[in-house]
């Protein structure tokens, strides 16, 4: 491989795995750039989508080189992200050489991350204080806590079986919307709405539904209305499985 | 004013958990939590300024959210969105789109109206603040960096191969 491989390799998986995290595409846009820079790389191009990334660059003899990779957004790893961040930092001010770059990703990419159990914990307090800011009351608390133990353990579950997003959002939403209105009937929770719009902040993509509109006002339209349409689309699910539950369930207890 | 308070040291909690939640690490949590709670603390300041205009308090809020984060990333040498995750929680309009759902099944169309705009425009608020913010933040780093204001303002800008924009 050429040095031009190995730093366009470089970039672009670095450009990948910060999307991966939840960059914003400005950033990764920058970082990819820079690095390419930093080698002194000519005539750089690059097209990035939050699934997509390619990048096409001219080395001093005037040679031409292009790499295109797929990326798949997984969730938010800032701590990775931060380690990715100051790779590129440190590649653009000491290039090293490119042959080591591979590996020094690899390494960036090895960040900590947090126990499955103390992310459970994290999510059940969170959403319990957001289920008290909606109105709930104290009795409401332990039951969003109940439901939410349940969404984790299923997102995860139907996420590794490569379901798509808006199927299981209208699954999680349609059983939690059940399971709060069950709950409210038995006498068991006080209140529904601050159930339900807890549950539904819980999926909602919020993030990425602030970065589309973000991207759309910055420059990256193209990006940004295909987010947006990915979301509006989720979103639908979303509201489709709290329809069902409410109009069925609803109708049951009423 | 009780309230407020609770709801200021709920939403400090509450930033510091989804902190975790968002993989930041432990050294970091506390500029997560002293974040939420600003937001918070911002935002219904703008609330009761405002006769509570929510999509105009977002954008208040978004901007001092993205100015916060721009200050962290600069001094700490990281990405602002390490900061801002975190700190955007309370403003994102995740109730109004439940309430907006609520409304269509029950075929109340006024107030199934009202919550759509709501929740679209307290988007583009929240948009436009952060925006706002990169921008102004931009432009304290060029002054920082003493290079001429004028010129910078005035330069064509240059783009890093497009589609997707660069810094500005």
């Amino acid at each position: 491989m050429t040095d031009m491989e190995y730093v366009l390799d470089f970039a672009v998986r670095l450009g990948r795995d910060m999307i991966e995290c939840g960059a914003n595409l400005e950033r990764v846009n920058t970082s990819m750039y820079k690095v390419c820079s930093a080698y002194g790389l000519e005539d750089i191009t690059l097209f990035t989508l939050c699934t997509h990334l390619s990048v096409s660059a001219r080395d001093s003899d005037g040679k031409f080189g292009i790499r295109q990779v797929k990326a798949q957004p997984a969730g938010t790893h800032l701590e990775r992200l931060r380690s990715l961040n100051e790779l590129s930092f440190h590649v653009c001010g000491q290039t090293p050489a490119p042959e080591r770059l591979g590996g020094m990703l690899e390494e960036a990419r090895n960040a900590k991350s947090y126990s499955t159990p103390v992310l459970l914990l994290c999510s059940m307090a969170a959403m319990g204080c957001i289920c008290w800011m909606n109105g709930g009351t104290w009795r409401d608390i332990p039951c969003m806590v109940c439901i939410i133990f349940g969404l984790f353990w299923l997102t995860r579950l139907l996420n590794r079986t490569g379901m798509n997003r808006i199927i299981i959002n209208a699954l999680c939403t349609f059983l939690a919307g059940t399971v709060a209105l069950s709950l409210v009937n038995l006498g068991i929770a006080d209140n529904l709405n601050p159930l339900i719009a807890t549950s539904c902040m819980y999926l909602i993509p919020g993030i990425p539904m602030v970065n589309a509109a973000r991207n759309i006002l910055c420059g990256n339209e193209m990006n940004g209305i295909l987010e947006a349409i990915k979301i509006i689309l989720e979103t639908m699910s979303i509201v489709g499985g709290l329809a069902l539950s409410l109009v069925l369930c609803g109708g049951i207890f009423s | 004013m009780k309230d407020n308070i609770i709801l200021i040291l709920v939403s400090f909690f509450t930033s510091g958990v989804l902190g975790v939640g968002f993989q930041i690490r432990r050294k970091d949590l506390i500029w997560a939590c002293v974040g939420g709670a600003l937001i918070r603390t911002v935002y219904l300041f703008f609330m009761a300024m405002s006769g509570n205009i929510r999509p105009l308090s977002a954008l208040l809020a978004a901007v001092v959210a993205g100015l916060y984060a721009e200050l962290l990333a600069t001094r700490k040498k990281m990405p602002s969105t390490v900061f801002l995750y975190p700190s955007i929680i309370p403003l994102v309009p995740g109730d109004l789109l439940y309430y907006m759902t609520l409304s269509l099944i029950m075929l109340e169309n006024e107030a199934a109206k009202e919550y759509t705009w709501t929740c679209v425009w307290t988007l583009l608020g929240l948009s436009v603040g952060f925006v706002l913010s990169s921008t102004i933040a931009h432009y304290i780093r060029v002054w920082q960096l003493k290079v001429n204001l004028k010129n910078s303002l005035l330069r064509p800008f240059k783009g890093v191969g497009r589609q997707g924009g660069g810094e500005r």
